[in-house]
């Protein structure tokens, strides 16, 4: 079973950092290298860093917080 | 491990944690403390303002490693709490009867909004505004999203939804498709419809039609949708239609999807 590390709301652009992610004008997340290149959920929608939820292994996959993303999370964790 | 993501992490902690403590990444910069550490609550909580510059990089070098060999995930505190919640009403017995038995009945879509309008109703149970679940619902699946959310809320689907499959499964000549397009007009149809039930009496079904033919007359609504299983429900729809007919210019349609099941559609466009 995966461990779970937790973070606080206030640390989301820290987190973001640590894995070379950054927000654009509108609050995107993007590629701290290309901000053009915008990171999207497994289900293609772009992530406002307001509902930046967390990020799964795999290959980087991030999650939004909305209900929805997070009882698919539950299923998977 | 040592060389794992939790023998760096437990370089900047620099405490002998087990990696069954839940680790916590907090914001505190009022603290001092690097780390904090709660052994009662098998908690350590790494105060990442007081981390220094090196700390920081073999933190994030630790993430990173342990997401790329996927032995990690990273959640946002609430969101945590969130999932586990989920976990929790799922698992109740009255929404995992529900989950169990529309599973593979209704579409993929239509099953992921059951279940997000069953978590949303444990809260509207307690009284609490699901406004904020509703808006996600309905952000996702759209309209029928949103109806599904409301029939859940109010047992339709512990009630005439289920009722309505288990009558059409009785007949020999049913089939999944034929069920899931009876579903879907159900969900698509249904702020515009009336369900009736045994309990309903004629009087209580007939002040209900006529109120709303009046308020969607009122609203350029188009059409009313009256549902009802069984042979006493179906009786007593007809019944009262036909009297309503007697006084009001309605034009009914009976649209029946299996022999037991009644599905009349007033339209407006004549009325």
């Amino acid at each position: 079973m995966k461990k779970t590390i937790t973070f606080d709301k206030g640390l989301r652009k820290d987190i973001l950092n640590i894995f070379s992610k950054t927000t654009d004008d509108e609050g995107l997340i993007v590629e701290k290298s290309d901000k053009k290149q915008k990171i999207l959920t497994p289900e293609g929608d772009e992530i406002n860093i307001k509902e930046f939820a967390g990020i799964t292994s795999g290959s980087e996959v991030f999650i939004k917080s909305d209900l929805i993303s997070l009882i698919d999370f539950s299923k998977k964790k | 491990m040592t060389n794992g993501w939790f023998g760096k992490l437990k370089e900047i902690i620099k405490i002998n944690i087990k990696n069954s403590f839940n680790i916590i990444i907090v914001n505190k910069p009022d603290i001092d403390q690097k780390s904090i550490l709660s052994d009662k609550n098998k908690t350590v909580e790494l105060n990442y303002p007081k981390l220094t510059g090196e700390e920081r990089k073999l933190l994030g070098s630790s993430l990173r490693k342990g997401i790329k060999d996927k032995e990690l995930n990273l959640l946002e505190t609430d969101s945590n709490e969130r999932v586990k919640d989920i976990k929790e009403k799922f698992n109740l017995k009255c929404n995992k009867d529900i989950l169990d038995f529309y599973r593979g009945k209704i579409s993929p879509e239509h099953y992921k909004a059951l279940e997000a309008s069953l978590y949303a109703r444990s809260y509207f149970k307690l009284g609490q505004s699901i406004l904020d679940m509703k808006k996600d619902i309905r952000n996702k699946f759209g309209e029928d999203g949103n109806n599904i959310c409301n029939l859940c809320t109010t047992g339709y689907f512990e009630g005439y939804i289920k009722e309505a499959y288990e009558e059409m499964q009785s007949s020999p000549d049913f089939s999944i498709i034929k069920w899931q397009d009876y579903f879907q007009i159900i969900v698509r149809t249904s702020p515009f419809a009336i369900f009736v039930h045994k309990e309903m009496s004629e009087n209580e079904l007939s002040g209900k039609i006529l109120f709303r033919l009046k308020t969607y007359k009122k609203y350029g609504i188009k059409f009313l949708d009256i549902h009802g299983i069984g042979k006493e429900n179906t009786k007593k729809i007809r019944k009262i239609i036909k009297e309503i007919q007697e006084g009001e210019k309605i034009d009914p349609n009976i649209q029946t999807p299996e022999q037991n099941i009644i599905h009349i559609r007033i339209s407006f466009t004549s009325y």
